[in-house]
């Protein structure tokens, strides 16, 4: 299948690595992709703020640069909501046959050829509220990460809990929005893991910031990434 | 007609109530089992007594009354406010609820549809409690402290 | 609906020091929603239950003048009166002209939060008139001088020793942290009261439209006493509380005391219309508008669908980290967030939408799916949109402004990012410890330009 590739401002800026690992999945598993360079931002940020006209300006842009798609795939559970729950709230409509996806989402439904090497190590999950909730992606990172010989997953306690990121909630309201990924990497130390995954590049950048800030090691990855590391390329499989 | 009276038996003491299970004939002995350790002065038994003023009433340790109807489905009774003693069963320290066990129904939606209900009612679920205080249970905030349902049988 | 001027984020500041209140608080919120999860574990049709009673709600609200004439109807034919109060003033002063026409002077009140809104209890004290709040929660506030912190339990705010204290400095008694001891003198105090008042005053979960039933649901019986035992009962309520049919409310009491305190039944459920043996001689029913309608004809019309059951505040990470104070209104969390400028205008309150991180776990748990997410999304919109005019929001839209331009033209993104990778100095992130990570060396697209994957 033919797959545009969708890689969110915060990835593009922050954490490349994710990108890569998208597409060593996508074309691993024997799909075409596409990546539209001139892509930047899906709108989300201005939207959340309520400034809604600047936020359709964005996204009529993002829809046009990803005109001639009609898979789009992303690593980043709010960003892919925004598309398939929010943009119709700002008058825009992806045509039927248009279908998008969170990168796990979709590898969860095409990526059965997939084949991972052992990887022993114990990482802990985090549901990144938009991807839980807006795209009812619960089982499927987990059955995904399963997959993986000798790796750990752990659940976290109350591991559902926003981690507080929420765009510019995290700057508006910033004491909250720090108390409360204290909280979560508090609850990540306690779950005795050092790398969390979780499938949103907001979440990740929010978590891996505080536990900094907080003087404690962490590593905050997206699900493609361990996927993408304990995978066995094409030519170790033959 | 068991497997009502067994839920609403089971559902109604989850909710703190005390349930007896009696033949028809035995009612009154079990009452006067029930309320043995009660002067008969602080009884009002709205069967058989007359309408008395509700400071009175207010200061009686049992009241007893019947129940027009039970909800197996939450352990429910029905009392209708139209009839004259319903105070019994909101003043007393501690209500003994008489309730037929042909007048069970499975759920409110059924008591509703089947037109019986009376226009002004109370659904009593347990005696009367309260969790306002760090969300600790505790019975009788204003209403009855106990709650006994007598469910009587015919033979 | 007034709030303190004090921005909600300076609530929040203070609150969020407070490990008292935040520990009161959540023992108590979580207490609730494990009972609740374990009801809805249990009840195999909850779904089900949950889709009809959001049809159900809706099916009210789109013919809701239809509904509201029908209860009216059938409850003047019954004897009660209707009495309709567009604002918070009008209700107010008819609620008062009534309680003075009868020479009242007493007047027992049930908890309801609509009367919350008009600060009745407040309002007619002030005007001699002895008012008791009755609901042991709203006692204890009533005794505090303090507003309620929760629509469903108004005191969660206070402990135990908390509320030793206050009774003991307010009422005399002993001091004792025993909630047993604590809950008997409320109720001797409030028993006499309740056998002397004039006039009671309740709220109303929901009107029945089909019987010109008024229903109240309670745990304590104070409701039942306020309602049945003086010689006036005023049962006030938002136009928006009336549902179609007596099926609709049975369906409905299987979520609301679920939803509201995680008991499968409330202790007790009331359905009142005139004709209660030896009860009130009137029944009066105030219809608030109070900018219900306003809202019914906006875009956030769906709120209207809420029964308040506070499951929203219950599982609202925000909530759990100031309670209702924080908000200064009198319906906190995401759904006060939505109801409080919607009431009115988008200028009051206008930071409440914005203390959302959107994590849409009210959402999830609302009973009548309200989509409150979406709702504190357009809350936001029309906050920007009627508040164009001051600074704040002028220099806030230049800076979106800047970014749509130049996220429309990734020419001037990339030069932009040029610049911000050679930022020496890591930003701080909101506060202390924080800080906003570095940009990457090189973007992913930039990489993908460069042609490193092909």
């Amino acid at each position: 299948m033919k797959v545009h590739l969708f890689i969110p401002c915060l990835v593009d800026q922050f954490t490349p690595q994710v990108g890569i690992a998208c597409l060593k999945l996508l074309r691993a598993t024997g799909h075409e992709v596409v990546i539209p360079t001139n892509q930047t931002c899906c709108g989300q940020p201005a939207f959340n703020s309520g400034f809604r006209e600047e936020a359709r300006e964005v996204a009529y842009h993002f829809k046009t640069i990803f005109h001639d798609a009609k898979i789009i795939v992303g690593p980043s559970g709010s960003c892919i909501s925004m598309l398939k729950n929010h943009y119709r709230e700002l008058g825009l409509i992806f045509p039927e046959s248009v279908q998008v996806f969170e990168i796990v989402d979709f590898l969860s439904q095409y990526g059965q050829s997939l084949r991972f090497h052992s990887s022993p190590q114990r990482i802990g999950i985090h549901d990144a509220c938009h991807a839980l909730r807006e795209l009812k992606l619960y089982d499927q990172p987990r059955e995904l990460l399963k997959r993986i010989p000798g790796l750990d997953l752990v659940e976290l306690n109350d591991g559902q809990a926003c981690c507080g990121f929420g765009g510019t909630f995290s700057v508006k309201m910033a004491e909250l929005s720090q108390d409360m990924a204290r909280e979560k990497v508090k609850t990540i130390q306690a779950a005795d893991v050092d790398t969390v995954v979780s499938l949103d590049g907001g979440c990740l950048m929010n978590i891996q910031s505080t536990a900094e800030g907080m003087g404690v090691t962490l590593h905050a990855k997206h699900v493609v990434e361990v996927l993408a590391d304990a995978m066995i390329s094409t030519g170790e499989q033959a | 007609m068991a497997d009502l009276i067994r839920q609403f038996m089971e559902e109604a003491e989850l909710v703190h109530a005390n349930l007896y299970l009696v033949p028809r004939t035995a009612l009154d002995a079990k009452i006067a089992e029930l309320t043995k350790d009660v002067p008969s002065e602080k009884i009002y038994d709205a069967r058989n007594d007359a309408p008395i003023p509700r400071d009175d009433l207010a200061r009686k340790m049992v009241g007893i009354s019947e129940m027009v109807t039970g909800i197996a489905e939450t352990g429910s009774l029905i009392v209708d406010l139209t009839a004259p003693d319903h105070l019994a069963s909101l003043l007393p320290q501690r209500h003994i609820a008489i309730l037929d066990a042909n007048k069970i129904y499975p759920a409110l939606e059924d008591y509703l549809a089947s037109g019986e209900a009376p226009l002004c009612y109370t659904m009593i679920t347990g005696p009367s409690k309260t969790a306002d205080i760090e969300k600790i249970l505790v019975y009788g905030a204003h209403g009855p402290v106990a709650l006994d349902i007598l469910i009587y049988t015919d033979p | 609906m007034e709030f303190t001027p004090r921005s909600i984020k300076a609530n929040f500041t203070e609150s969020l020091k407070d490990f008292t209140l935040r520990k009161n608080l959540t023992k108590a919120t979580h207490h609730t929603i494990e009972k609740r999860d374990a009801l809805k574990a249990a009840a195999p049709d909850w779904n089900k239950w949950r889709d009809a009673a959001a049809a159900s709600r809706r099916e009210s609200l789109l013919h809701l003048d239809r509904y509201l004439a029908q209860f009216e109807n059938q409850f003047t034919a019954l004897g009660g009166e209707v009495v309709h109060a567009t604002t918070i003033e009008d209700a107010r002063s008819k609620i008062l002209d009534i309680i003075k026409a009868e020479n009242g002077r007493t007047v027992v009140k049930a908890k309801s939060m609509v009367t919350e809104e008009l600060e009745l209890a407040t309002f007619l004290n002030a005007q001699d008139i002895e008012t008791w709040e009755t609901d042991l929660g709203e006692f204890i506030i009533q005794l505090a001088g303090e507003h309620p912190s929760h629509i469903t339990a108004p005191a969660i705010h206070k402990n135990r020793q908390q509320i030793a204290q206050l009774l003991h400095e307010k009422m005399g008694v002993p001091y004792t942290e025993d909630p047993e001891l604590l809950t008997g003198y409320a109720r001797q105090f409030l028993r006499q009261k309740y056998l002397d008042a004039d006039v009671g005053i309740s709220g109303g979960n929901f009107i029945i439209a089909e019987t010109g039933q008024v229903i109240l649901v309670e745990n304590e019986a104070n409701i039942r006493l306020s309602t049945v035992l003086p010689r006036i009962h005023i049962a006030v309520t938002g136009v928006e509380k009336v549902v179609p049919s007596q099926q609709d409310y049975a369906n409905l009491m299987r979520l609301l005391p679920a939803s509201a305190t995680g008991q499968k039944m409330a202790g007790y459920v009331s359905a009142l219309t005139p004709g209660v043996s030896g009860g009130p001689e009137r029944m009066i029913v105030i219809l608030l508008d109070a900018g219900r309608r306003q809202m019914l004809a906006s875009e956030k019309w769906e709120m209207l669908a809420c029964i308040r059951c506070g499951a929203c505040l219950n599982v609202c990470p925000i909530f759990n980290r100031g309670g209702g104070h924080a908000y200064g209104s009198v319906y906190p969390g995401p759904m006060g967030s939505i109801l409080t400028p919607g009431l009115s205008e988008p200028g009051n309150a206008p930071d409440h939408a914005f203390a959302s991180s959107l994590c849409g776990a009210c959402v999830d748990i609302c009973p009548v799916k309200i989509p409150l997410t979406k709702l504190l999304l357009q809350t936001r919109g029309d906050v920007v949109n009627t508040h164009h005019k001051s600074w704040d929001n002028l220099a806030e839209r230049s800076v979106w402004k800047s970014w749509s331009l130049m996220m429309r033209h990734p020419g001037i993104f990339r030069i932009m990012r040029w610049f911000g990778a050679r930022i020496p100095v890591r930003f701080h992130w909101g506060s202390d410890a924080r800080k906003l990570p570095r940009l990457a060396k090189e973007t992913f697209l930039q990489q993908v330009r460069d042609g490193r994957f092909d």
